[in-house]
């Protein structure tokens, strides 16, 4: 289940597939998604900073219109009196002047005419019990007034009539003389601004706020009276004006205690004021965060199709392969009638009808392919036999020649008696020859099965020598031995072995006609000793611990070159009367026991035939 | 092993399934977005009095306070101090409050234009708060108080101004009430949260101020002399006392009298700085008169 080498678990093409989709659609839609959101989130920032901006702007305008209204007004009952439209010393028509001017401008929280000598006008009018001790010539907007001998704005105080706090706006009254003896004003209650600012619209819960810039006092806020029983309200707002000014910026984020509010503010120069506009973050953060949440189910929502598409997907890409391959195994393991079917009329289609047509092809070629074989094994058999048959045909001919002309001999009684008597030894020595033929064949072609232990080829050796002494010193050949003193043992079939052994010795003494020297040599070889060579004409097993060799050595007529290569076919014979089956029996037997054999010979000089056999390490 | 993948692969789907199942559980259970909310007034309960909703508050203070505070409309005023009356009949203290807040309001938005019939409707309000509050001697004072001023200033009826106003005094010397102090609007502000009816919080007494007026109305020379002198004897930190010398330096002719008490009133420690000003003003002015009448 797992590639090799590395570890990891071999998973399928379709499955491989999938993860690719999945990879994609994981990495892509939440990506996608995300900068989405960022994106939106950056313009939904820069458009409450737009907002901001503008509704401080907008306020500042309007609190600038608000204010210019009561200073006109001002200066206009000043102009008033100066121009002797109204009698300052004739106080019924001042207050129908101040009365009729209220009505006009139902916002203007007071008018107030205050004159050198004390005397105090107010619409609408104070308490009685304050109107008594009250003495314009004390109040802010009257020595203001009369200081800057111009339109004044006093810094916000407390009035006395309504312990509202507030701003006035006055201005003195010239005489003819140019000298000022009385002072008009208007208050401007903050309570009345603050109601202004409450109906502005910042956000869900933002709000619009006025600073005194010299005191840092919150002077109008939508919660005027109850934001001083709020300290920390007042702190905070201070705080992000304070900061927004230190980093010279008119925008920003600022945070208190946790929570994130955006805050914008325009200078109002002229009273030296600070218009602010504040809205908690949460008011659009709890929009964002419905986006995000909306956002988040999309994509999992997204990610979740897709997976599932890409699942399907899979599987129509894969089901054909699948078919492909099962239709690949089918055929593999030999059923090449088989058709594989696939319902794609794509790539995938077209290669399975054309491995169908590889299928049939490839069918027809096995059929044609095993005909020939069997054509040509019924050939082979055929020539085989006959190339026995010829064999035995010429080997049991010749013997039932002598034999016929030899009875002719024994039964024709005109022959003399002893040449009877030769006809008939003759006819015996034959029908043995031709029995020892049939033996040999018999051996050859039905060999005896081995029978397997522990073999001791040295001794085995000795005792063959020894029982053919008697043939070496008829035959004139001298014997050599060169034996190893403590060979391996091997397992063979001894019986096997002598048989094997016997034949090299013979054919080596047949080889020597005229007398000569065989030469045994007996010696432990390592395995890779013998490399591919032509004088090898059966190769050993190649896993021993160790090989035995035995060669056997003649200083005989040697083998020409052309029939090296024969002389272990069966009836391949260079001598008068031999079978031919003696070195095929040799190498039938050498084969059955994974041993090996090799041929060097020297035409005149000799021949040396080596024999290699497998032993293992039980001494 | 086709076998084995097939099933990972159905493994796979099922977790990827259940995950998104799980999501939207977790979805459908999380709270919603915090939004956060405007505090709510704390009663939503209204009491309708002349076509008025008056939001029925936890207390009588809290009741008169919003009366007090928050109408520019004299009508829907006059029905937020009716409704103290009748929502917390038992407050005796704020019911009298909003009464006299009551008999002010009748003189009309503006009482310089009152005519005589609210004058004389005023009057009789404030007349029924002295019987029906007779315990209650800041209540008293301020009744009587305005009776004497609506007489004398509103209805020019000079005697029962006086009558009134040496009532106060004599009736009342010790009740006090809060004049328009220049205060920094910050403590005000924080001193609003625990504000209650103002008059308990005086500074003033209703009868330095019934001795002003009366040293300013009083025909004869000695009697305004004698009103300053109870003033200043009396009500020696009452802002009052600065008027009343000035109404006496202003009088032709000037007594010497008035002068000493005048530099006695600046060498005080009591004197209201704003206006010592002016009173030493006119103290010089009175002397370098006397000095080119020497001449």
């Amino acid at each position: 289940m797992s590639l090799a080498g590395t570890g990891l678990p071999r998973i399928s093409f379709q499955f491989r597939l999938f993860l690719s989709f999945l990879v994609l659609i994981f990495c892509f839609l939440p990506a996608v998604g995300i900068s989405g959101f960022i994106q939106w989130r950056k313009s939904l920032e820069e458009q409450i900073e737009y907002h901001s901006l503008n509704t401080a702007f907008q306020i500042a305008e309007q609190v600038k219109t608000y204010l210019a209204k009561h200073s006109e007004s001002t200066l206009m009952i000043k102009e008033a009196f100066e121009a002797d439209l109204i009698d300052p010393n004739d106080r019924g028509e001042l207050l129908k002047f101040f009365l009729s001017l209220k009505k006009i401008y139902p916002y203007f929280v007071n008018i107030n005419y205050g004159d050198e000598k004390g005397y105090f006008l107010m619409v609408p009018p104070q308490r009685p019990e304050i109107h008594k001790l009250f003495d314009p010539r004390v109040r802010p907007w009257y020595t203001g007034a009369m200081k800057e001998r111009g339109l004044y704005w006093t810094e916000v105080y407390i009035f006395a009539s309504s312990q509202r706090p507030g701003i006035t706006v006055s201005s003195p009254i010239l005489d003819t003389q140019g000298r000022p003896f009385a002072v008009s004003s208007i208050d401007i209650d903050l309570f009345t601004l603050s109601r202004f600012l409450k109906k502005v619209k910042v956000g869900q819960h933002g709000y619009a706020f006025i600073m005194e810039n010299d005191t840092g006092r919150i002077i109008a806020h939508p919660e005027l009276p109850e934001l001083y029983e709020n300290p920390s309200e007042i702190n905070r707002l201070t705080k992000s004006i304070s900061a927004l000014r230190h980093s010279k910026k008119e925008f920003g984020a600022t945070f208190d205690r946790g929570r994130k509010f955006f805050t914008a503010y325009v200078d109002y120069a002229q009273n030296n004021w600070t218009i602010g506009v504040t809205l908690p973050a949460s008011d659009f953060m709890g929009n964002l965060g419905k986006v995000k949440q909306a956002s988040i189910t999309i994509i999992i929502g997204a990610v979740f199709l897709a997976s599932l598409m890409s699942y399907l997907l899979m599987r129509t890409v894969a089901r054909p392969l699948k078919e492909l391959r099962k239709g690949f195994e089918t055929i593999s393991q030999g059923d090449l009638d088989h058709e594989v079917i696939v319902r794609d009329r794509g790539i995938i289609g077209s290669l399975a009808k054309s491995f169908n047509r590889m299928s049939q092809s490839l069918k027809k070629s096995r059929e044609e392919l095993e005909r020939t074989y069997r054509t040509l094994a019924e050939k082979e058999k055929m020539a085989a036999l006959g190339q026995l048959t010829a064999g035995i045909a010429h080997e049991i001919r010749n013997p039932l020649a002598i034999m016929l002309s030899s009875a002719q001999v024994v039964v024709n009684e005109a022959k003399p008696a002893h040449m009877r008597r030769e006809a008939g030894l003759f006819i015996i020595e034959e029908i043995k020859r031709l029995n020892k033929t049939l033996d040999d064949f018999l051996a050859f072609a039905r060999p005896a099965k081995s029978n397997l232990s522990d073999c001791n080829l040295i001794d085995l050796l000795d005792g063959i020598v020894e029982s053919m002494q008697g043939q070496f010193e008829a035959a004139g050949v001298e014997v050599v031995k060169k034996i190893m003193a403590q060979p391996p043992l091997c397992r063979a079939d001894c019986n096997q072995m002598r048989q094997v052994f016997i034949n090299l010795i013979l054919n080596a003494v047949h080889a020597m006609p005229h007398g000569g020297r065989l030469t045994i040599r007996c010696s432990e070889k390592s395995p890779g000793t013998w490399t591919s060579s032509k004088r090898i004409k059966l190769q050993p097993m190649a896993d021993a611990d160790c090989y035995l060799e035995v060669a056997v050595s003649d200083t005989g007529v040697g083998i020409p070159p052309e029939d090296v290569d024969k002389i272990f076919e069966p009836f391949f014979s260079t001598k008068d009367g031999g079978t031919g089956l003696g070195l095929a029996i040799v190498y039938q037997i050498l084969k059955i026991h994974q041993a090996g054999i090799a041929v060097s010979t020297e035409p005149g000089l000799g021949s040396t035939f080596t024999v290699l056999f497998p032993c293992f390490f039980r001494r | 092993m086709l076998c084995q993948e097939k099933n990972l692969t159905k493994r796979f789907t099922s977790i990827l399934f259940r995950t998104f199942l799980l999501y939207v559980f977790l979805l459908g259970c999380s709270d919603p977005v915090q939004q956060e909310s405007t505090p709510r007034t704390r009663n939503n309960e209204l009491f309708y009095l002349y076509g008025y909703g008056v939001p029925v508050l936890g207390s009588a203070k809290e009741q008169l306070n919003y009366a007090l505070s928050r109408f520019s409309e004299l009508e829907e005023r006059k029905a937020a101090l009716e409704a103290v009356g009748k929502l917390f009949p038992k407050a005796r203290i704020e019911r009298a409050e909003a009464e006299l807040e009551l008999a002010y309001l009748s003189l009309g938005d503006d009482f310089r234009m009152a005519s005589e019939s609210r004058c004389r409707q005023a009057i009789s309000k404030y007349e029924s708060i002295l019987r029906e509050f007779p315990d209650l001697s800041p209540v008293c004072a301020k009744a009587r108080w305005y009776i004497a001023w609506i007489y004398m200033d509103l209805l020019h009826d000079k005697r029962r101004g006086i009558e009134n106003y040496k009532r106060v005094v004599a009736e009342y010397p010790h009740e006090g009430f809060l004049p328009s102090p220049r205060l920094h609007w910050q403590e005000i502000f924080a001193r609003q949260a625990r504000r209650e009816t103002t008059f308990l919080l005086a500074k003033e007494q209703w009868a330095a101020l019934a001795l002003l007026e009366l040293a300013r109305n009083l025909n004869d020379p000695k009697e305004k002399i004698q009103a300053v002198e109870q003033l200043m004897s009396y009500y020696p930190a009452s802002r009052a006392v600065v008027y009343g010398l000035m109404i006496l330096l202003e009088r032709h002719p000037v007594s010497q009298q008035a002068i000493e008490m005048a530099k006695e009133y600046l060498a005080s420690g009591n004197a209201y700085l704003p206006l010592a000003v002016y009173v030493r003003r006119r103290l010089q002015e009175l002397s370098s008169g006397l000095q080119n009448r020497r001449k």
